[in-house]
C-alpha cells in the first residue's frame, strides 16, 4: 500500500454504512475506501460496536414502549436446528466459489478492493475511450439510483473544469490526481455535491484510475467526463 | 440511576461449563464465551444459550424496520437467518476483536439489507452479495477492540444521559436504519439538525471507547 489516504469520508456517511441506511452504490464507494484506510476501519469499528451496545439494548427499549413483540412468536430452536444441518454442506462449496472469483481476473486487478474484483469478475469492463487521456467502464453494480464505473485518466490528462449536478463519490483506486485544492492518492474518498466544481488532472508519472459512483439520472458521466454529456451515457446497472 | 433499563444478568443454564462463569462475569463475556465455544466445538448448547438471549434482541431490530403484522412471518425467517450465519461462521468470531452482540450486530444489519435488496425491483441482477461490500471490518483491520466489561454499561449509561431528542435520533438511525434524510423528514426538522445531532451523540459515545482504545 503506497500512501495512508487523506481524504475520508464523512463521520455521518459512516455511520449510515454501519446502519446499513446508506445507498448500496454509495456504500460500495464507502467499501472501496476502507479497503485502503485502517483510520475509517477503526472507526467503523467503533460505531459498530456502538450499534451493537444499541442493539442489545433494544429488547428493554422494546418492551417499554410498545408490546407489539409480544405478538409474535419466536422461531423454534428445532426447526433451525434441522435446517441447518441440512444446510451444511451447502456452506462449504460456497465458499470456494468466492476464491475462484480472483482467477477470472487479469493480475493488474489484484490489488483492488475485492468487491470491485468481485464486479469486474462478473461483467468484465468495456473500456470506451472518451478523449485521448480518457476512458469510462461501466460496472454492474444492480441497482438503479447511480451509475457506478471507473475512469482511466493517462498520466499527465487534464480534464476540463466542470460542476457537479449529482452528488459524486469518488474513490482513488490506483495513481493519483489533483485539482485546485488538493492531491488525491490511492484510497481518498471525495464526495463531491451538485454545484462543486472543480478541474482534476492525472499526475504525470502514472495512470489514475478511480471509482465513481455518482446519483443518476446520469446524464453527464463521472469526475472527469461529465463535460462530455452530449457524447456518452452512463446507464446505472 | 436508570436501572429498569439494565437486563437482569441472564443466566445460560443450559451452558456444561457452568463453572467457568464466575459472579463477576458480565453479560458481555458470557455471550462471548458461548460464541468462541460455538465457533470451537459447534456446541449445541452453546448455541441454544445464544439463540434464546439474541432471537428477541433480533425481534426487536427488524421489528423496527418492519413495523407491520404483514411483515411477522419475514421477521420470523430473518431472524432463522442471522442464527444460520451465527452457527456458520462461528468459527471466524474473535472475541479480541468485536463483542458477541457486535458481532451479531453486523450480521442481522446484513441479513436486513439483504432482504431489502431482495424486496427491491432490482433483485434480478448481480452476485455482488451484501457480504463483498460490508466485509468483516473488525476482521481485516489493525483494531483490536477491548473487551472492558464496562464498555457496554458506560455506553448504556451515557445513552441515557444524553438528550432526549438526541437518544431519538440515534436511535433511529441505528436500529430502524434510517437515513438521515429519512430521519430529517419522519420528525419534520431540518436535515443539517439531525446531522448535528447523530454527530453529537456519536461523539459522547465515542469518547468513551476512544479514551479506553488510547490506554496501553
Amino acid at each position: 500500500m503506497n500512501a495512508i489516504p487523506q481524504h475520508h469520508p464523512d463521520k455521518n456517511v459512516l455511520v449510515e454504512f454501519v446502519s446499513g441506511s446508506l445507498d448500496h452504490a454509495q456504500s460500495i464507494a464507502v467499501s472501496a475506501h476502507l479497503h485502503y484506510c485502517a483510520h475509517c476501519r477503526n472507526k467503523v469499528a467503533t460505531l459498530e460496536h456502538i450499534g451493537g451496545t444499541l442493539f442489545s439494548l433494544s429488547e428493554s427499549a422494546d418492551q417499554k414502549n410498545n408490546n407489539q413483540s409480544s405478538a409474535l412468536s419466536s422461531p423454534c430452536f428445532d426447526t433451525l436446528m434441522s435446517r441447518i444441518e441440512s444446510n451444511e454442506q451447502k456452506v462449504t462449496t460456497q465458499k470456494s466459489e468466492t476464491e475462484q472469483v480472483d482467477h477470472l481476473l487479469p493480475p493488474k486487478y489484484k490489488t483492488l478492493p475485492s468487491v470491485i474484483r468481485k464486479m469486474l469478475a462478473n461483467s468484465p469492463p468495456s473500456w470506451q475511450r472518451v478523449t485521448a487521456s480518457l476512458s469510462t467502464a461501466n460496472l454492474v453494480a444492480g441497482q438503479s439510483e447511480y451509475g457506478v464505473s471507473l475512469q482511466k485518466i493517462s498520466a499527465g490528462g487534464k480534464v476540463p473544469q466542470h460542476d457537479h449536478r449529482g452528488a459524486e463519490m469518488t474513490v482513488v483506486l490506483k495513481g493519483s490526481f489533483s485539482d485546485e485544492d488538493n492531491v488525491y492518492q490511492q484510497g481518498d474518498f471525495l464526495l463531491k455535491n451538485p454545484g462543486d466544481i472543480h478541474r482534476p488532472r492525472a499526475s504525470s508519472n502514472e495512470d489514475c484510475l478511480c471509482l465513481s459512483v455518482e446519483q443518476a439520472p446520469v446524464k453527464l458521466t463521472g469526475l472527469f467526463t461529465r463535460w462530455l454529456n452530449p457524447f456518452i451515457r452512463i446507464n446505472p446497472a | 440511576m436508570t436501572v429498569h433499563l439494565i437486563r437482569s444478568p441472564s443466566t445460560p443454564t443450559k451452558a456444561k461449563d457452568k463453572q467457568k462463569m464466575t459472579s463477576q462475569t458480565t453479560d458481555i463475556q458470557i455471550w462471548n464465551d458461548h460464541l468462541v465455544r460455538l465457533g470451537k466445538e459447534q456446541n449445541r448448547d452453546s448455541f441454544k444459550a445464544l439463540f434464546d438471549h439474541f432471537s428477541p434482541l433480533l425481534k426487536s431490530y427488524f421489528i423496527a424496520k418492519f413495523p407491520t403484522q404483514q411483515s411477522y412471518q419475514m421477521i420470523d425467517e430473518l431472524i432463522q437467518e442471522v442464527m444460520i450465519k451465527v452457527w456458520n461462521k462461528s468459527s471466524a468470531y474473535d472475541s479480541n476483536k468485536a463483542a458477541a452482540s457486535t458481532w451479531i450486530f453486523t450480521l442481522a444489519r446484513n441479513t436486513r439489507i439483504d432482504m431489502l435488496r431482495r424486496q427491491s425491483k432490482h433483485n434480478n441482477t448481480t452476485s455482488i452479495e451484501v457480504e463483498d461490500i460490508w466485509e468483516d471490518i473488525t476482521d481485516n483491520g489493525p483494531y483490536t477492540f477491548l473487551t472492558h466489561k464496562r464498555d457496554e454499561e458506560r455506553i448504556r449509561e451515557s445513552l441515557l444521559s444524553l438528550p432526549q431528542e438526541q437518544q431519538t435520533v440515534i436511535r433511529k438511525v441505528y436500529m430502524e436504519a434510517k437515513s438521515h434524510t429519512e430521519v430529517a423528514a419522519e420528525l419534520k426538522l431540518p436535515l443539517g439538525t439531525v446531522k448535528s445531532r447523530v454527530r453529537l451523540a456519536q461523539k459522547k459515545l465515542e469518547l468513551l471507547l476512544v479514551d479506553d482504545n488510547l490506554e496501553p
